[in-house]
């Protein structure tokens, strides 16, 4: 575990969707982290203000880069700057990756079952990345919902995982804006337990977005029989 | 201290104007809460103010046949944002403690939820501290400390305590919430005092 | 020498410094340590725990009471940890 600040160097961005984008980040040593771990961004101004957030890593570039994607908050202090100015050859301090809680690991035991709300599918996309590079056979289900197909973060990579991967399975749910022939709407206790693992499978949930999402799909899965220990969030704040 | 951010400048912060050390002023009115924010309902509410001899006490209905004023005050948070002019209706402390007898020099605000904070009484009378109910002509809103809160503006606003439910008075100055946890005893923002 | 002089308690102590290895335990990520609330004696991982950030410092409380498990704040170069909301911390080795 890094304990303290070291600079980092971005190394290459993409745009993600509209308002957001993934940044690489080239550490000065090799890094390597947890599915679902995050990192704490410092940006100091020229009069020595800093601001410190927190971004989950989307994935690990061995042997010393990691990737986060960011998505432009309105009237945000830090993420515009990060999706808009930033650009390859900057530096920033980075704090980590560091959790222990909102992790998995591909020797855990059971399904895994991931649910998303918007760009709270970052730390699940990690996850979902660890099980394909580890080339696990535990059966895994991605959950994701999101306004609409131009908000989606790694759209095609998510469809190669979902056609090519026997043990994944990705579902969306569009809330404002779907597809021809897809429903849309807000997103139902139904739709969740059609996409999950049912409670005797004993699966790993993770679920990851607003503080809305996270708090009313984590009741729908105790409701329906999930042990609430074996549920682990992450909230986005808001 | 870190070498500067490329092309990172934060929040616009105007540290003129007349401002105390290290502040800068803001247009928004950020939400700070240390907790869950607690819905009292009105008919529930009181404030009492305990002198560890006696209590006394205020239903809403009573606070509101007090004598109320207007206060326009710059308000200064320790977390750096400064807002200027803002416009509060409330009660003075002054009216409340009218009628209350203490030798006790001190004060321990308390809050529905768990939040207190502490300070000298004379901070809370001549005119400096009032019981507030509105916030730009409108009802103070729950997440700014409504039904009321304590308004004490010439200390950071970690002292001006939300959801304020009442006072015990102490012998001696002992901390509250956030002076606890290394925040200054006293909290004068002109003179900075943001740590112990 | 008579060490009674300096600790007039008992002569079965050793020093604080004895506990270096045994506490190098706990250098780990206490996120995901399983902590015992003072207030209400439920227990949880910190990670699972009500952090509140918006405010001087950040305020970790109970899921089940809400009650305040510790409180960080960063005061410019000083970092100050109160965790007198904590009875227990309880870490797995490995």
């Amino acid at each position: 575990m890094r304990k303290s600040w070291q600079a980092a160097e971005v190394s290459a961005v993409r745009p993600e969707t509209a308002r957001s984008r993934t940044i690489r980040l080239r550490f000065p040593d090799a890094v390597t982290g947890i599915a679902g771990q995050h990192v704490d961004l410092r940006l100091t101004a020229g009069d020595g203000y800093q601001a410190v957030r927190s971004y989950s890593v989307a994935g690990w570039i061995p042997p010393d880069e990691l990737e986060v994607t960011i998505e432009e908050l309105k009237d945000g202090e830090v993420s515009p700057f990060l999706v808009n100015d930033l650009a390859p050859g900057d530096e920033l301090e980075v704090r980590g990756p560091v959790g222990g809680w909102f992790t998995w690991t591909p020797d855990q035991e059971g399904p895994l079952q991931l649910i998303a709300g918007g760009s709270g599918v970052v730390p699940l996309m990690a996850m979902l990345r660890a099980h394909s590079g580890a080339g696990s056979a535990v059966p895994a289900r991605l959950l994701y919902s999101v306004r609409g197909p131009e908000q989606v973060f790694y759209g095609s990579e998510l469809a190669v995982i979902g056609q090519e991967n026997p043990h994944v399975t990705v579902d969306f749910a569009y809330s404002r804006e779907a597809p021809d022939g897809q429903p849309v709407g807000r997103l139902t206790r139904e739709a969740v337990m059609r996409a999950c693992f049912p409670p005797e499978d004993l699966p790993s949930v993770y679920v990851c977005g607003s503080t809305g999402f996270v708090e009313a799909v984590a009741s729908w899965l105790v409701d329906a029989g999930h042990e609430a220990g074996r549920i682990r969030t992450e909230r986005y704040g808001g | 201290m870190a070498a500067p951010t490329r092309g990172f400048t934060g929040r616009p912060r105007n540290p003129d104007a007349n401002l105390p050390p290290g502040q800068y002023a803001t247009d928004g009115f950020p939400v700070l809460s240390a907790g869950p924010t607690p819905h009292v309902p009105l008919p529930d509410w009181t404030f009492e103010i305990d002198t560890g001899s006696a209590t006394h006490q205020w239903t809403w209905e009573q606070l509101q046949a007090l004598p109320q004023e207007n206060i326009t005050a710059d308000i200064h948070c320790v977390t750096r944002w400064s807002k200027l002019g803002t416009a509060w209706r409330g009660v003075s402390l002054d009216t409340l403690f009218e009628e209350v007898e203490s030798e006790a020099e001190y004060a321990m605000v308390h809050s529905y939820g768990d939040y207190t904070t502490n300070l000298p009484l004379e901070d809370l009378l001549d005119g400096k501290a009032w019981l507030v109910h509105e916030f730009e002509g409108e009802a103070l809103p729950s997440a700014h400390g409504g039904p009321v809160r304590l308004l004490v503006p010439h200390l950071y606003f970690w002292k001006s305590a939300k959801w304020v439910s009442g006072i015990r008075m102490m012998d001696q100055d002992l901390p509250g919430f956030w002076e606890v946890n290394g925040y200054h005893i006293y909290g004068d923002p002109w003179r900075e005092e943001r740590y112990s | 020498m008579d060490s009674a002089d300096q600790h007039p308690h008992d002569h079965d102590h050793l020093d604080g410094n004895a506990l270096a290895g045994a506490l190098e335990q706990f250098m780990v990520d206490l996120t995901s340590a399983r902590c015992t609330c003072a207030h209400c004696g439920s227990s949880s991982a910190l990670g699972a725990a009500l952090l509140y950030t918006h405010a001087p410092g950040m305020v970790l409380r109970c899921p089940t009471c809400t009650s305040v498990l510790l409180c960080l704040s960063d005061q410019e170069g000083r970092q100050v940890l109160t965790v007198d909301g904590i009875r227990q911390f309880a870490v797995t080795s490995r």
